[in-house]
């Protein structure tokens, strides 16, 4: 079978389809993409990958994005018992300004509340003390985006496995940054706070606690957004959103 | 049963840092590797993050989104390492983008355009002129246009041997299909494309 020749690479394009296809020639990743993906893999630095092979042994037995063993030793009805469990636990953490997530021991999931004012009160609390006001304009006008529709809770188990379990992800990670971009701060913490109590091992925890961030310094909720960028940047040194959160912090400073 | 009820604590306070580093990658890794499959996962993404990347804006996601999107297509590539045969990594990086490419489609679709309005200045690497800056957008916007149009197997075909370069039999390759079906989704694809040109310039007033 001969080769067909290619519209543009081979210049079997007339004029007009041309000046559609040469558009792709510049179409490529900005140059630190890679490198952000890297760091996300643990790849960059060394750090992370240290500390992950001595203590992932454990975590890495799933390879789905979230851990299905609850709910298949469960059944449906368990599974559906434990979600609306851990939406509570997100909604009741949200509420009292506090972090929650699922932490996972053995083959149980338990919703934990960490008191994040507990925490805030690190005696590390950095010259940070004098900033106040939100973050300034979005770039995006608020009118110009529709309003974020929250992923219906009900839809899956939050520990469907493979690409329903991704798809929900991206779709409730996508929902926070809607909010946000939206205007509606107090709506993307919910949000995201939501996104980490049912995906605690997800692709985008770190996405999802950037959003957060931003989300509380829009709101004026200056300290826990301090502290939770703190605990984040302790957690996550090399990671690429660390470096924004320190922009972040910086140029909400009034 | 008993085992599975989820205990809700109160008050509980991790302590951060010190304990938070090992928390939250403890949380936040999915995946142990030795150090073969760190270097084999890096040479992944040192040769294939490009094609990946730009496989994922030709299956119709965002150039603001493209960086997340490629970094969750090697995130499953981390977790699945063991699953990828020596040889076929593009193979797999392909189908993976396809299945992000597609999930995020559904989620972004509702503001997917003002997404794309926003960002679209920022495409491309090479500092063109304003008029050939303007021509790039409007052409990019309409190869978008097409491809959003195309049938999800014509797609990944034309994307892959129109603008990919590749030959029909590394996309059948990489595809799992006959050389005589990446053939026929070809033609049919650029029957498509060739009527979408004339209608495009039409519109914009070109004239044939």
């Amino acid at each position: 079978m001969s080769e067909p020749r290619r519209l543009l690479l081979d210049g079997g394009a007339s004029e007009r389809e041309r000046d559609i296809l040469r558009a792709w020639e510049g179409v490529g990743p900005s140059p630190g993409a890679r490198a952000r993906t890297l760091a996300s893999l643990g790849l960059a630095g060394g750090v992370g990958a240290a500390v992950t092979s001595t203590l992932g042994a454990k975590a890495a037995v799933g390879t789905g994005v979230t851990g299905s063993i609850a709910p298949k030793a469960a059944g449906i009805g368990a599974a559906s018992a434990l979600k609306w469990l851990a939406i509570g636990a997100a909604t009741l953490a949200v509420g009292a300004g506090t972090v929650g997530y699922v932490a996972r021991t053995g083959d149980v999931r338990r919703p934990v509340i960490v008191s994040a004012p507990a925490a805030t009160q690190s005696p590390v609390a950095a010259p940070a003390s004098t900033l106040s006001a939100p973050a300034p304009s979005d770039p995006i006008p608020v009118d110009a985006l529709p309003r974020a529709t929250p992923p219906a809770p009900s839809a899956q188990s939050p520990a469907s496995p493979g690409g329903a379990s991704l798809a929900e992800q991206i779709a409730a990670i996508d929902a926070a940054r809607t909010a946000l971009a939206a205007g509606d701060p107090s709506g993307a913490v919910r949000l995201a706070s939501q996104y980490e109590a049912r995906f605690p091992r997800g692709s985008f925890w770190q996405e999802a606690e950037v959003i957060r961030i931003d989300a509380m310094l829009r709101s004026g909720d200056r300290a826990s957004a301090e502290a939770a960028a703190r605990r984040f940047v302790a957690a996550h040194p090399t990671s690429p959103h660390a470096a924004r959160l320190r922009a972040l912090l910086e140029r909400s400073t009034p | 049963m008993n085992d599975v009820v989820p205990t809700v604590l109160t008050e509980v306070v991790i302590p951060h840092p010190p304990a938070a580093p090992v928390l939250a990658a403890a949380v936040h890794r999915p995946a142990v590797h030795t150090a073969a499959d760190e270097a084999r996962l890096r040479s992944m993404v040192d040769a294939h993050f490009d094609f990946v990347w730009r496989a994922l804006r030709g299956l119709g996601i965002p150039s603001a989104s493209a960086d997340d999107a490629a970094q969750s297509v090697f995130l499953i590539a981390s977790q699945k390492l063991a699953n990828i045969a020596p040889g076929s990594e593009r193979a797999f990086l392909f189908a993976t983008a396809r299945g992000v490419a597609a999930n995020l489609r559904r989620a972004q679709r509702s503001y997917h355009q003002v997404l794309d309005a926003a960002t679209h200045s920022a495409e491309g690497d090479r500092a063109p002129s304003p008029e050939e800056q303007l021509a790039a957008q409007q052409g990019l916007r309409a190869l978008e246009r097409f491809l959003a149009g195309l049938d999800e197997d014509m797609r990944a075909a034309f994307v892959l041997f129109e603008l990919e370069g590749m030959t029909t039999a590394e996309i059948a390759a990489l595809l799992a299909v006959p050389m005589g079906t990446v053939a026929s989704r070809l033609r049919r694809a650029r029957e498509e494309f060739q009527a979408f040109a004339r209608r495009f310039h039409g519109a914009a007033g070109g004239g044939p």
